[in-house]
């Protein structure tokens, strides 16, 4: 345990003192998005947009896509990754943070990916929730790849299971002392963040399997279990047995952390984009 | 408006701070990371806090620590290393400006060490901080084992004991690093001479270590009836206030605390002290 702790922490220390980054703020005034840009050494023509999960399971991804960014970036590829409006340390209430919203967020990033460091093709690197996102928003935007982590591949189910499990949190004998005093679940939240009508609307409308074949011509999927690759995938890669789940644990401070079979994974999958480049 | 400011040494360390439109000398509420919660802070409260200060003159700098958010895992220094750099920072180019320091768990723990170290924190804001288990606190886990099925008793009663043994100093959360009892109340006593604020709140989430509002008294003696400290107990919340109401209360509490309690034109009103430690010298008794 402690070697694997021991192991995890060097191969993460590497990975951070390899690149540099730079944080700032993308969009307009108003409308601004914190954001980060991992840059690679040397001429990339490939760049990598990172867009994180949705809900509880960003914040607790984001040392996460944080060092995912840190190892694609000394492999050759610069990564950007960014909060959505109304989320994290992006302006907006998250109350605006929606289907559209994150559509634009997509639409600002990408742009700035390419421009910035003038690229000639962008993959786009969806988690969780954010494969949702991202499946949707390819469907109207041209991108060179969609890599889809983890991903929730049924927006309605997907809500029906937030809101039992966030009806079971407020309750929840293991966060509250009287648990049964509380039970306002009218509050607009879920899992303790905003989730207008909107969003809840948006997001289940979306189904992977709807939008993935006319979203990109390259799709590739990331499952916990890839033994039965679905339909759309032009290639699958498996998350390491283990892997803990980014929707397993409700304690904000349940943080994700890359471990050296995610690492390689993560490697792996950089590899593979590099070798697509023309 | 919010800067992204990356501080410490060699710029390893990225927080961000609001207000860049106020005046140099406009007062700073300082949060690092609640354990290992990014910056934004619990369900975002660290975000919120600061667009609601910032209608009322004051600054926010949220932080993230070493190995947490963003910042690099092993820099070379420690949380209350960088606690120290970011005031040192936010000192160098906001002349005049006093300091709040502190947050949700650990992070009450870096305000109180900040405190203790740089003379221009004028509050801390302790949200599940520091207190001690004392007789209170074992007294409410023995009648809430006593309100329990009979055929439990032979079990607590079992872990009651082994506990004992290994809990020598009325310290029950080591992982934070407190003082010993008696040095914390010396460190107490020594702030509120400076004329520290403090903002006390214990919640029901920390049912390992706070169970009774007396054990505030307990632990700090008269300081705990000081009217410059403000003592809340809400058994009813979590640790990171989950509940969009719960947080509300919070926002409310520490803002009222800022503007009434530690802002420079501030003047320590006279307010009773919680009625738990209205009479810790009761307290002592008990002892």
């Amino acid at each position: 345990m402690l070697a694997d702790i021991a192991e995890r922490t060097d191969m993460a220390r590497c990975a951070e003192k390899t690149v540099d980054w730079e944080p700032f703020w993308l969009g307009p005034p108003g409308r601004r998005l914190y954001a980060s840009l991992h840059h690679a050494s040397g001429r990339a023509r490939t760049g990598v947009l990172l867009a994180p999960p949705l809900l509880a399971e960003q914040p607790r991804s984001r040392r996460l896509m944080f060092e995912v960014a840190g190892v694609l970036a000394a492999l050759g590829l610069p990564c950007l990754r960014f909060d959505y409006y109304g989320t994290g340390d992006s302006e907006g209430s998250g109350e605006a943070h929606d289907l559209d919203a994150m559509h634009s967020d997509l639409e600002f990033a990408a742009a700035r990916l390419r421009q910035q460091m003038g690229l000639e093709r962008v993959v786009l690197m969806a988690w969780r929730g954010g494969a949702l996102v991202a499946c949707s928003w390819a469907l109207q935007h041209a991108i060179d790849a969609l890599v889809l982590c983890d991903p929730v591949m049924d927006g309605s189910a997907w809500l029906v299971e937030l809101e039992s499990a966030d009806r079971m949190e407020r309750v929840s004998p293991g966060r509250y002392l009287h648990p049964a005093r509380l039970g306002d679940s009218d509050d607009g939240q879920l899992m303790g963040f905003p989730a207008s009508a909107e969003w809840r609307r948006g997001i289940s409308s979306l189904r992977i399997a709807d939008m993935a074949l006319q979203a990109c011509p390259t799709i590739w999927a990331v499952l916990r279990n890839a033994s039965a690759p679905p339909a759309w995938a032009d290639q699958t890669f498996a998350l390491p047995p283990g892997t803990p789940r980014f929707d397993g644990q409700t304690r904000m401070d349940a943080t994700l952390f890359l471990s050296p079979q995610l690492r390689r994974l993560v490697v792996e999958l950089g590899k593979a984009l590099v070798s697509l480049e023309p | 408006m919010e800067t992204i400011v990356r501080f410490g040494p060699n710029a390893q360390l990225v927080g961000i701070l609001s207000g860049t439109e106020l005046a140099a000398d406009a007062p700073v509420l300082v949060l690092p990371n609640a354990g290992l919660v990014p910056r934004a802070g619990p369900f975002r409260l660290h975000v919120e806090l600061a667009r609601r200060l910032l209608a009322l003159g004051w600054r926010t700098f949220r932080f993230d620590l070493p190995g947490v958010g963003e910042s690099a895992r092993d820099p070379g220094f420690d949380y209350r290393e960088a606690t120290l750099a970011a005031l040192e920072y936010l000192g160098a180019n906001l002349s005049g400006a006093r300091f709040a320091v502190g947050g949700v768990c650990s992070a009450a723990d870096l305000g109180w060490m900040a405190a203790l170290s740089n003379e221009r924190v004028a509050g801390v804001m302790m949200l599940d901080g520091m207190c001690y288990a004392g007789p209170w606190f074992q007294l409410a886990r023995f009648t809430a084992a006593l309100r329990r099925d009979p055929r439990h008793w032979f079990g607590i009663a079992r872990r009651l004991i082994q506990r004992k043994r290994v809990r020598t100093n009325d310290r029950p959360m080591d992982l934070r690093n407190w003082p010993p009892l008696h040095e914390a109340r010396v460190q107490m006593a020594t702030l509120l001479a400076r004329g520290v604020r403090f903002l006390c709140v214990y919640t029901g989430g920390i049912g390992d270590y706070f169970l009774d509002v007396r054990q505030f008294g307990w632990t700090f003696r008269a300081a705990a009836s000081d009217p410059r400290v403000r003592l809340h107990h809400w058994p009813d919340c979590d640790h990171t206030y989950f509940a969009r109401a719960h947080r509300e209360r919070l926002l409310d509490t520490v803002i009222t605390w800022l503007v009434n309690d530690v802002s420079p034109a501030a003047s320590v009103r006279a307010q009773p002290p919680h009625p738990a430690v209205a009479r810790p010298a009761r307290h002592e008794q008990v002892t």
